[in-house]
Parts: structure tokens; C-alpha cells; sequence
């Protein structure tokens, strides 16, 4: 007799996409835009913050949950510029999911923030696969990392709305092509918006800066 | 990296699946898992044997099926895989074909133990 089959197919990850449900239904509720930023460790996350914050804090009011597997560094970063910033450590797991922002959420008053940007653990693999209920993914490619990357990790590309090509000021001294990150980026995602910036100097953030607050306007 | 995590999310669906089924014992759980999808099968069965030794799963097989990525054209309608990401039809030559599947990470069905005959 052959074995009897039980038909189920369900998702996997359906757990976190409910529970990143619930997650996106508060931030409705507190008319709060959410951002998911995710890159490789070093890529720019914390400076890209630092910077958004120096720039828009006194028209907007942001709220940050870092994500790390160990340590509170990059709160503590980001708390100094004087906003509100929960830690959340992983402890070893290399992404976060909706769970543990359900956790953070509650330490903020949704109703007080327009922006609460989430900065995932520094993984250009894993993060993208789970959903945290957030309005738009982004991710930072730095030139350093090369211009292979996009067909080497296609599935962070297609799952980001925007792409932020970090540390242009260094392009003099590398061999990255950055025009082949863009071409590479748009096919597989033609939606993706490309932002070429330096953190460091500053050179192309204001065109991010207002892409942002387009994004809070039209969900305010 | 996240394959502990997605064992165990197999596991608290499969048993949700077994109490409603009224099944006592398994034999195979069928998952398929897509080819761009952040999961690598081996390390998967890997920490799905781990998490299964001494348990009521010690001797329930799970199977993986890698879905490819597989394509239709928008232009010309041909379906087919692709061993890599592609941006063109081969048929026709039409630019961005959509991808159908490839991205799957589902539980497909179970196969229930044949108990011993009385």
C-alpha cells in the first residue's frame, strides 16, 4: 500500500509574515513610515543614520531600532545624536524578524514619530527574506564591497525599493564601476531608486534626505 | 545562516497539520524550497536532524525539492528554468521575463507512517 499523503503546502515563514502583519497595522495606526536598512557589515548603515538624523531631526521626528548580534555600539552611536534608539541583539541569529520588532515597538510612541528607520544585522543575504512589516526596504551597496555584487545577491536587490551606492568619494583609488552596480541593480529590480552618496563628505545625501520626506508626506 | 530557525518553523506547522489530520507518526515531510530563495538544503536537513534526534521525528524523512527559477515571457508566453538569474527570453528574445517561481519556501504535503499490522 503506498503511503498516505496529507496535502498542506503552506509557507514556511508564515509565522513572521503574520506576526509582521501586526507590525505593519501599528505602524498604520501611528502614521509612522518605516524603513528596513540593510547591507554588509561596514557598508554604511550607522553613518547613513548619523547623517539622516544630523539633517532631518529638527523637522522630523525619528525614532531607530538597531539590530546587531552583539553589543549596543550603534544605539549608543545613534542615541549621542539625540533620538530615541532601542537595541536589539540577536544573540548569533543573522537577520532580524517581526517578532523581535514587535518586542522593540513597544518601547516607542508610534504616535510621536514620522520615521522609524530599522537597521538590520549587517547580512547581505538573509534580511531580505523576512518581511518585518516595514513601508520600504532599502539597502547600501559601498564601492568598496565591487561591482559584482548585484548578480551575486540578487534576492536583497529585488526585494529593496531603494539602493544607496555608498562612499563614491572613494572611487578615485578602486576599481568599482559604478554605472555596472546601476545597470545590474535595475535589472533585476527595474522600481529600484539609486541614490549615488558619500557619507563621508556628504556628496549626493540630499537627494536621499528628500526622497524621505516625499515618503513621510505621502503616508502622514 | 537561518536554517535552525526554518527547521523549527517546519516542525510547528507539521504538528499543527498532524493534530488536525489525527496523524500520530510520520514518515516524510515534502518541502520545496526555491532556488533564490536564502536557504541552503543541506545545512537545512543538516539542523532539521539535530533538531529531530530523540524525538517523535527521529525517524521522519525530510525531503527537499529546489524549485528553479523558472520564467514566462511576457511577449511570446514561452515558460522555462533557468540555471541563473536571465533577462531575456530565450524564445523570442524579449527583455525581463517574469519569474514564476524559484522563490518558494513552502511545506507541501506529509506522508503519514504505515503503522505495524495487528
Amino acid at each position: 500500500m503506498a503511503a498516505m499523503k496529507v496535502s498542506v503546502v503552506r509557507n514556511i515563514l508564515e509565522a513572521n509574515e503574520r506576526i509582521s502583519q501586526q507590525n505593519r497595522k501599528r505602524f498604520k495606526e501611528g502614521r509612522v513610515f518605516v524603513i528596513n536598512l540593510m547591507s554588509s557589515p561596514g557598508a554604511g548603515k550607522t553613518s547613513l543614520l548619523e547623517r539622516t538624523i544630523d539633517a532631518l531631526k529638527d523637522r522630523i521626528k525619528i525614532g531607530v531600532i538597531e539590530g546587531d548580534i552583539q553589543s549596543d555600539r550603534d544605539a549608543e552611536r545613534v542615541a549621542q545624536k539625540g533620538v530615541q534608539a532601542v537595541q536589539i541583539n540577536t544573540d548569533g541569529a543573522c537577520h532580524l524578524d517581526g517578532n523581535m520588532i514587535l518586542d522593540a515597538v513597544d518601547q516607542f510612541d508610534l504616535k510621536e514619530l514620522d520615521l522609524l528607520v530599522v537597521e538590520n544585522v549587517g547580512n547581505l543575504v538573509c534580511p531580505a527574506e523576512f518581511t518585518l512589516g516595514e513601508d520600504a526596504k532599502a539597502m547600501i551597496l559601498s564601492t568598496t564591497e565591487g561591482d559584482d555584487k548585484p548578480m551575486k545577491y540578487p534576492l536583497m536587490f529585488q526585494e529593496s525599493e531603494v539602493l544607496l551606492v555608498n562612499k563614491i568619494d572613494l572611487l578615485p583609488y578602486i576599481d568599482c564601476d559604478v554605472e555596472k552596480i546601476k545597470s545590474e541593480a535595475r535589472q533585476l529590480n527595474p522600481k529600484i531608486t539609486i541614490f549615488e552618496v558619500s557619507c563621508r563628505t556628504g556628496e549626493g545625501l540630499d537627494a536621499w534626505y528628500a526622497w524621505l520626506q516625499d515618503q513621510i508626506k505621502s503616508r502622514a | 545562516m537561518h536554517e535552525m530557525s526554518i527547521a523549527q518553523s517546519i516542525l510547528d506547522i507539521v504538528k499543527e497539520e498532524m493534530a488536525k489530520h489525527q496523524v500520530e507518526k510520520l514518515a516524510a515531510i515534502n518541502i520545496a524550497v526555491g532556488a533564490l530563495s536564502a536557504v541552503v538544503p543541506s545545512s537545512l536537513t543538516f539542523c532539521y536532524n539535530v533538531l529531530v534526534d530523540k524525538t517523535e521525528f527521529a525517524e521522519t524523512r525530510l525531503n527537499v525539492r529546489v524549485v528553479p527559477l523558472t520564467y514566462s515571457c511576457y511577449a511570446c508566453g514561452h515558460d522555462f528554468t533557468s540555471e541563473e538569474m536571465t533577462f531575456e527570453c530565450p524564445a523570442c528574445g524579449e527583455a525581463d521575463p517574469m519569474l514564476t517561481a524559484g522563490r518558494d519556501l513552502t511545506i507541501e504535503n506529509i506522508e503519514v507512517a504505515e503503522t505495524e499490522k495487528e
